[in-house]
């Protein structure tokens, strides 16, 4: 073995310069993020509502998001028009996976809580036997700087420079975080009470914030096993609205499939999500036939030849519209 | 089927007194180093193929593919051991290198990677 070694030490160390470098390229990583098709996920087992069955026909899309990648991935995907390759940004830089599933999680609440809202609400307008009974509880944490390390994901903002979330309407409250330097008053959800001053300096993660609705009663009864899977963020809320909409006044979607993205806020607007593209070529290949999109991200793909319907919405009460128009 | 079961068998038989053979002859020390020196090798034959298949698993539309490519590269590495196993056990006890390890290489790698297969398999059920 030594002899073979010793015959043959020059080729040997010419291999073992390129393999390191082959190995170099594909597997350390380097500054740069991507986000690729992913799947679709059925609304049909994430609300389960008292005496309704869910439809079978609503899906969410996700999309996967990978960083950082590797010199190899960055060379296989920056000239592909499905994936998207971009610099890390300094909030990719700076939380880690765990932390970005655990904001996952806490977007997806927020946007059960809103989805369950508006379809009740919705739905309470063709038949008066629904009702849903919910209030404002103050801002929920889902960015925050690093350096302030008493803040937990998921901690409530109750007061905003001695101003009490129960004096303001959820967007008006909102607002007041808005500040470069600010005092906080944040309840934890063990219930414990804590204040944070904060001023911003150069560098620092900016505060975000989801309002944080609590649903006291509702009729029929629900409950939301959907949120304990693993797949997180509020770009669902409208494609959920929808499901829960459709279940309560029994629309029958035949056999169409419906997907679409979406996040919708409290005054019902449906808003620009990330990864469009990606979710435009994850539901043609699912053979989606139905796809409802923000109607602010339509130009970005009204060029990519699909072979389902695009329907672009302002609000979900026009996604609600067309669906009740069509089907029921 | 029955000569194709006898042959099994008969192989069968041939890898027990080829074993025992060569357990005579090799040592603890020796196996040892013949274990680490075979896997490391057949580790690095098979690591960049199995690396550049993982840094494609970003294609959904891959998956499945991509995840026979990644049993079938597994067995390959097993196979690889196997073979550098006995090559470097040669190396150390030159009364080996009459013998004739192939059967013993085969059925061992067979016994493994039948194990591969059904982990594999109960997987991809599992997953996909």
């Amino acid at each position: 073995m030594l002899k073979f070694l010793k015959d043959n030490l020059k080729k040997i160390v010419m291999l073992a310069f390129a393999y390191t470098y082959v190995l170099f390229v594909a597997v350390v990583p380097i500054d740069y993020a991507v986000t690729a098709p992913g799947g679709l996920t059925s609304m049909n087992t994430a609300f389960v509502i008292e005496g309704h069955d869910m439809p079978e026909e609503f899906y969410t899309i996700f999309v996967y998001s990978y960083r950082p990648i590797t010199r190899f991935q960055y060379y296989l995907f920056k000239n592909d028009p499905k994936m998207i390759v971009s610099k890390m940004t300094p909030a990719q830089h700076q939380n880690t996976i765990i932390d970005e599933f655990r904001k996952g999680q806490i977007s997806k609440f927020y946007s059960y809580q809103t989805a369950l809202i508006h379809a009740y609400q919705m739905a309470s307008e063709k038949d008066d036997s629904i009702f849903i009974d919910y209030g404002f509880e103050g801002l929920s944490i889902y960015s925050y700087p690093r350096r302030l390390t008493e803040i937990t994901y998921g901690d409530v903002v109750i007061e905003i420079d001695g101003k009490s979330y129960e004096d303001y309407e959820p967007e008006a409250f909102f607002n007041l975080s808005e500040h470069q330097n600010v005092q906080y008053k944040i309840k934890k959800a063990s219930g414990e009470i804590y204040e944070v001053t904060y001023e911003q300096i150069a560098n620092d993660l900016p505060f975000g914030f989801f309002e944080k609705y609590e649903i006291y009663d509702a009729y029929p009864h629900f409950e939301t096993p959907g949120l304990s899977s693993l797949t997180g963020g509020p770009s669902g809320g409208m494609l959920q609205t929808l499901s829960i909409y459709a279940s309560l006044l029994n629309i029958n979607i035949g056999d169409k499939k419906i997907t679409g993205t979406g996040t919708v806020n409290y005054n019902g607007n449906v808003g620009r999500i990330g990864g469009i593209v990606q979710k435009i070529y994850t539901a043609e290949w699912a053979n989606a036939d139905i796809f409802f999109i923000p109607i602010s991200h339509y130009p970005e793909i009204m060029d990519i030849k699909v072979s389902f319907e695009i329907i672009p919405v302002f609000t979900i009460e026009e996604a609600a519209d067309w669906l009740y128009e069509n089907f029921y | 089927m029955k000569t194709f079961i006898d042959r099994l068998f008969k192989d069968f038989q041939k890898y027990k007194n080829l074993t025992k053979r060569i357990n005579e002859y090799t040592t603890v020390s020796t196996v040892t180093r013949s274990i680490l020196g075979a896997m490391f090798i057949a580790l690095i034959i098979i690591a960049i193929p199995v690396i550049i298949v993982i840094n494609m698993f970003i294609y959904t539309k891959l998956t499945f593919v991509l995840s026979i490519i990644l049993v079938l590269l597994v067995m390959t590495w097993v196979q690889l051991y196997f073979y550098f196993y006995y090559v470097l056990l040669k190396n150390y006890h030159e009364e080996i290198r009459a013998i004739n390890t192939r059967i013993p290489q085969y059925v061992e790698f067979a016994f493994v990677n039948i194990f591969i297969v059904m982990i594999a398999i109960i997987v991809f059920v599992i997953i996909f």
